[in-house]
This record gives C-alpha cells, structure tokens and sequence, in this order.
C-alpha cells in the first residue's frame, strides 16, 4: 500500500479526548488497534462510512479528521 | 522482544498457517521425491491424508497457544475492512498462480499425450498428475499467505 495523499489528525484529537487509545478508537468505529494505527500512520485509506464514524466519536466534521493532500506534480 | 512478539494476532495466525504448510507439505513432497519407486494408490492416499491431518492439528494447537498469550486481541474485533482488503489482494495473487499452475499442468497433459501417441515419452501417470496439482495448491496458499504478511507489513 503506497502512502496516501490523505493527512489526518487522529492523534491529536485522540489526545483531545483525553489521551483516548488506539485500541478504544478502534472498539468504537469497529475496526482493529492494527487498522487504526494505519490509518493514523497514513499507510492506509479508510473507507467513507468508517471515516466518519470516526469524526462521529470525536464530535467534530470530517474534514477536521481527514484532509485531502494532493500529490506535487 | 523478538519480531516474533510484535506481530498482531491476525499476523501470527497467518504466518503459522504458512509454516505449517510449508514444513508438513514440504516434508511430504521432499518424501515423494526421495522415494525410489512410485508408491501405490493406498500408499499415496495415506500420506496426502496424513500431512492433512498434521496440518489441521498443528493448526489447532498452534492457533490455541497465540489465542491463549494473546487473549485480548483474540477476543477483539473480527477481520475489519482493511483485513478484508488484504486478504483479497492476496487472493489475486494467489489465484493468478493457481490458475496459471493449473493450465501448466493442464498444457503438460496435453503435450505428454500428443508425444505418447508418438511413442517418445512413457505417459504421465494419476499419481503424478494428483500430485502436481496438490503442489499447485499448496504453493498457491503458500503465497496468498505471503503475500498477506507482506501487505500487513507494508502498511
């Protein structure tokens, strides 16, 4: 899997949320610890519906979870 | 901690499959290749029989003791999305290979028995086609499980 073009802020909200943990993230979008990790690495592309179950659980929008970072070409 | 210790469950599970097959498998083609003769259907029966039953019990016993030491992940999520996805590019993988073991084996059927009508070769026998596609087979899981520890360390 190449490394996306989709930044993300996961670690810092999951601080906001009072150090919440991978693994709690995980249990509450219904993914494992290892994809959650993933996704917060950017080494993976979540699919729509889990992406916004995760600003669900953060309680803010989308786009203040995932931002859309185009390739330098 | 060995590298052994920071795979995830899903990881272990799939690299002891691929031990598995290779050792048991290994060992039993390595033994049709050093026997003499062409052992009997009987024989040939219970030795692929054999390396099925060795394979599912290591399996077992295996899959047992990861569950056991990694009891929390165990009993976590099942396969999400992304388990999913890697597991069926691996399928791709996998499958591009046994399709094309197979039409190998098929084109070598075919090939043998355009020459046995010549009289050059001595004809393919049962066994060794049986065999030929059980190696196909395993090769090809050998490698969906590759391909799946590959894809989880990538990313």
């Amino acid at each position: 899997m190449k490394k996306s073009h989709i930044a993300n802020n996961i670690r810092r909200l999951r601080f906001d949320q009072g150090e919440m943990t991978q693994q709690a993230l995980a249990d509450a979008i219904g993914v494992t610890r290892q994809t959650v990790l993933a996704i917060e690495a950017g080494k993976y592309s979540p699919s729509l519906e889990v992406a916004f179950r995760m600003a669900a659980v953060f309680g803010v929008p989308l786009e203040s979870v995932f931002q859309y970072d185009p390739p330098a070409d | 901690m060995s590298i052994f210790d920071e795979l995830s469950f899903r990881e272990k599970s799939i690299l002891i499959s691929m031990l598995a097959q290779v050792l048991i498998f290994g060992n039993y083609f390595a033994e049709l290749l050093g026997a003499a003769a062409e052992p009997g259907l009987g024989a040939m029966l219970s030795a692929m029989i054999g390396a099925i039953i060795a394979l599912i019990v290591v399996e077992i016993l295996f899959h047992a003791a990861i569950a056991i030491f990694d009891r929390s992940e165990a009993e976590s999520q099942p396969a999400d999305e992304r388990d999913r996805m890697i597991s069926g590019r691996a399928s791709v993988i996998s499958r591009f290979l046994l399709s094309g073991g197979v039409l190998l084996v098929l084109g070598h059927l075919l090939v043998n028995g355009a020459l046995l009508e010549s009289g050059d070769v001595r004809g393919v026998t049962l066994f060794e086609v049986a065999n030929l596609l059980l190696f196909v087979f395993v090769l090809s899981e050998i490698v969906h499980y590759g391909a799946q520890l590959w894809f989880y360390r990538r990313g």
